[in-house]
C-alpha cells in the first residue's frame, strides 16, 4: 500500500507546481472565452443584477429622507457601499450558480472526472474565468453608474485600496465555496433550485448585501459575524467607505481566511462522502 | 502484461424506494427507504495490453458501471481494482493521464467554445508535450476528417462530428488504454465504418489497448477480438467469438428451393439422425442441422436424392441471434466461462 493512500481521493497533487498551475489557467482562460460567447446572456445577466441594485439604490434614497447619518452610515457613504454590493454579487453569477449541480443532476460530471484534474480546482478556475469577463463590465457600468448619481468619493490611501482589493478576493473566494459546497449538495438531491434558493437567502441577508450588518440589533449582527458570508459584502464594502477601523480590518481579513480554508476543505470532505455514497447519473 | 486486472469486483449502492404519488413522495421525505441495488457482481477481468475487448450485455446489465470503477469515477463497493497497476478512484489524478475516455452520450469538448480550444485545453490538462500533439492533431485530423469543424463550437457540431472530435480528445495524450462506451450510439453507417476503422488502426498500430461496450454488433465483430459478455451484475461469457459460436451455435440450417412440391414426409424419412426439417410450405423447405456432426455438402447431397432442387441458401451462424438469445436469457450460459 501506498503512503499517499491517506489523502482524499482525487485531490491530490503529485506534479510540478507550475504545470499544475498551467492547467487551471487554461481553465480560466476557457471560461472567459465561454462567457463572451453568450453575448446576449452576458449583457442580460448583467442589466438584470444592475436593475435590481437601482431600485435598491431608490429604496434607500427614500429612507435616507429620514435623516442625514443612519445606522452611522451618511448617504454618500451608503451609496459606496450599494456599489460594492452591486460588483460583489455580480461577479459570480447565473452560470456559476448552476454548474456543479447542473453536472451533477446530468451525469455529465463523469467527463468531468475522467481527466487528471482536481475537480474543485478546476470549479474554482472556470468561476475566477467567468468572474474575470462579467467583472470587467460590470466594473465599467459601475463607474458609469457612479459619475450619474454624481458620486465621486473613493479611498484615499493606497493602504486602503490595498486591504479592499483582498477584501474582494476573499469575498470572491468565499462566495465561490458557498456555491460549490450548496452545489454538492445537489449529489443527495433530487433538485438544485430550492438548494440555490436557500443560499441565495442567506447570502443577501448576512453578507449585508441589501442591508448593512451595522443596521441589525446587536443580537444579530453578533450571529452574523460568526458566519462566513460577512466577508462577501459587508467587509469589502465597509472598508471601501472607509467605515471600519484599522484593527477591525485586519481582524476582519484574518477571520475572512480562516472562512476560506475551512470552506475549503468542507468541500472537499462533502466531496469524499458525495463520492462514496452516490452513484453518477445515467448510462 | 495484464494492464486491466479485476478481482472479485462488485459494485452496489442505494436506491429510494418511494411509493406512487404524491403520498409516498411525502413519506419518504420524512421516512426515506432505501433499497440495495447489485450493479456488478464478482466480476473478474485480465485484459493484456494491445487487446480489443467487447464488453456487452443488454441495458442496466453493469456494463456502465464497470466501465465507471476502472476509469475511477466510481468508487468500487468490493474486490480488487487496477488499471495500469494503479488503483483507478484512489490514484485518480494518475491513473486517468494513461487512459482515454469516451462516453457516448457524453461530451469532453467544452460546449460554446471553438472545438480546437478544448483541445488545448486537455493538451494543457494531460500535459501533452507541442510536438506529440501537433503531430497527433495532424494524425486524428486526417484519419477522422477533423479539419471542416475544428474553428467551430461543439454546440454547433453534428453528432456524429462530435463523436469523431471527442475520439481525438481521448486519444490526445496517448493514453495505453481506451475505454469507449457506446461510441457509435446514434451514428450513421458512413461515420460508424470510419470511426471503426480508425480504433481499428490505433489498437493495431498504436498498441492502444480497447475496451468497448456497444449494442452494434457490427462495431464489435469488426474491431474487437475479445468477447465479454455480462448479465445481471455478471460475467457470463469471456472468449473469443469465434468460440462463442462454437459452443453455443451448434445449428446451422440450409433453406432450398425445389422444382416441384416438396412431398414433407418423405423428406423427412430420408434424413439422417440429427438433421430435421423445421420448415416447408409448398417448394420450399428449411432443413436444421448440426454442424459439428455433417457438413452443409453431405446434407445438401441426402435432400438432392429426393428433391429437384433449383436454388439453395445457407445460413452462417449469427452472432447476433447468440447474443439476442442470452439477452432474453434464452440461451443458459454456465456462469463465468474460461475462454
Amino acid at each position: 500500500m501506498k503512503a499517499g493512500w491517506s489523502y482524499l481521493p482525487g485531490t491530490g497533487v503529485e506534479e510540478p507546481p507550475m504545470l499544475e498551475l498551467k492547467k487551471y489557467l487554461r481553465h480560466i482562460q476557457c471560461a472567459i472565452q465561454e462567457t463572451m460567447a453568450y453575448r446576449v446572456s452576458y449583457f442580460v445577466n448583467i442589466i438584470s443584477q444592475f436593475v435590481t441594485y437601482i431600485v435598491i439604490f431608490f429604496l434607500w434614497k427614500a429612507i435616507y429622507t429620514a435623516g442625514p447619518v443612519l445606522g452611522g452610515m451618511a448617504w454618500s457613504d451608503m451609496q459606496g457601499y450599494l456599489l460594492i454590493s452591486l460588483f460583489a454579487s455580480a461577479l459570480i453569477s447565473g452560470s456559476s450558480e448552476f454548474r456543479v449541480s447542473r453536472s451533477i443532476w446530468t451525469g455529465n460530471i463523469a467527463v468531468e472526472l475522467v481527466r487528471p484534474v482536481d475537480y474543485q480546482r478546476a470549479n474554482f478556475a472556470i468561476t475566477v474565468g467567468n468572474g474575470i469577463a462579467e467583472g470587467v463590465l460590470v466594473a465599467a457600468i459601475g463607474v458609469v453608474f457612479a459619475v450619474l448619481i454624481g458620486f465621486s468619493t473613493s479611498p484615499g490611501h493606497a493602504i486602503t485600496w490595498f486591504y479592499f482589493i483582498l477584501a474582494m478576493l476573499f469575498s470572491f473566494t468565499i462566495k465561490f465555496l458557498l456555491v460549490y459546497i450548496f452545489g454538492l449538495f445537489s449529489f443527495w438531491t433530487t433538485g438544485s433550485m430550492g438548494l440555490a434558493w436557500i443560499r441565495k437567502g442567506l447570502t443577501d441577508f448576512f453578507s449585508g448585501a441589501l442591508i448593512p450588518l451595522s443596521f441589525f440589533p446587536g443580537w444579530l449582527q453578533n450571529i452574523a459575524n460568526l458566519l462566513p458570508f460577512r466577508g462577501i459584502v459587508f467587509v469589502p464594502g465597509t472598508i471601501f467607505i472607509e467605515q471600519m477601523p484599522d484593527n477591525q480590518i485586519l481582524v476582519s481579513l484574518a477571520l475572512d481566511l480562516v472562512w476560506i480554508v475551512a470552506l475549503w476543505y468542507l468541500a472537499k470532505l462533502i466531496w469524499h462522502f458525495a463520492m462514496r455514497k452516490v452513484t453518477i447519473h445515467g448510462g | 502484461m495484464a494492464v486491466i486486472e479485476t478481482q472479485g469486483l462488485s459494485k452496489s449502492y442505494q436506491s429510494p424506494l418511494k411509493e406512487p404519488g404524491v403520498r409516498g413522495a411525502i413519506k419518504h421525505l420524512f421516512k426515506p427507504e432505501h433499497k440495495d441495488i447489485v450493479a456488478v457482481s464478482d466480476v473478474n477481468l485480465s485484459i493484456e495490453a494491445g487487446e480489443s475487448v467487447a464488453y456487452v450485455g443488454p441495458n442496466g446489465a453493469g456494463k456502465s458501471t464497470t466501465i465507471k470503477m476502472l476509469t475511477g469515477i466510481l468508487l468500487p463497493s468490493g474486490g480488487d481494482i487496477r488499471v495500469n497497476g494503479l488503483h483507478p478512484y484512489r490514484e485518480r489524478m494518475r491513473s486517468s493521464k494513461k487512459i482515454g475516455v469516451v462516453f457516448g452520450q457524453r461530451t469532453q469538448l467544452w460546449w460554446d467554445i471553438p472545438v480546437i480550444e478544448s483541445f488545448t485545453l486537455l493538451r494543457d490538462i494531460y500535459e501533452v508535450p507541442e510536438k506529440t500533439y501537433r503531430d497527433n492533431l495532424a494524425y486524428f485530423t486526417e484519419m477522422l476528417g477533423l479539419g471542416e469543424f475544428l474553428g467551430q463550437s461543439a454546440r454547433r457540431l453534428s453528432l456524429g462530428q462530435r463523436m469523431r472530435a471527442d475520439l481525438a480528445v481521448a486519444l490526445m495524450h496517448n493514453p495505453s488504454i481506451a475505454f469507449l462506451d457506446e461510441p457509435t450510439i446514434g451514428l450513421d453507417v458512413a461515420v460508424k465504418e470510419r470511426i471503426r476503422e480508425f480504433l481499428k488502426q490505433v489498437n493495431r498500430e498504436r498498441g492502444v489497448t480497447i475496451m468497448l461496450t456497444s449494442h452494434d454488433l457490427g462495431d464489435i465483430e469488426d474491431v474487437c477480438r475479445r468477447f465479454i459478455i455480462i448479465d445481471m451484475g455478471r460475467i457470463i461469457y469471456d472468449g473469443s467469438i469465434q468460440g462463442l459460436l462454437d459452443k453455443y451455435v451448434r445449428e446451422r440450417s440450409i433453406r432450398v428451393t425445389a422444382s416441384a412440391r416438396i412431398d414433407e414426409a418423405a423428406t423427412v424419412r430420408a434424413m439422417p439422425a440429427g438433421v430435421r426439417v423445421a420448415k416447408a410450405t409448398d417448394r420450399e423447405a428449411t432443413i436444421v442441422f448440426d454442424r459439428f456432426k455433417y457438413t452443409a455438402k453431405s446434407v445438401l447431397e441426402v435432400i438432392m436424392k429426393s428433391v429437384d432442387v433449383v436454388d439453395f441458401q445457407l445460413d452462417e451462424p449469427d452472432i447476433e441471434d447468440v447474443v439476442k438469445n442470452v439477452y432474453e436469457g434464452r440461451l443458459e450460459l454456465p456462469a463465468r466461462n474460461g475462454s
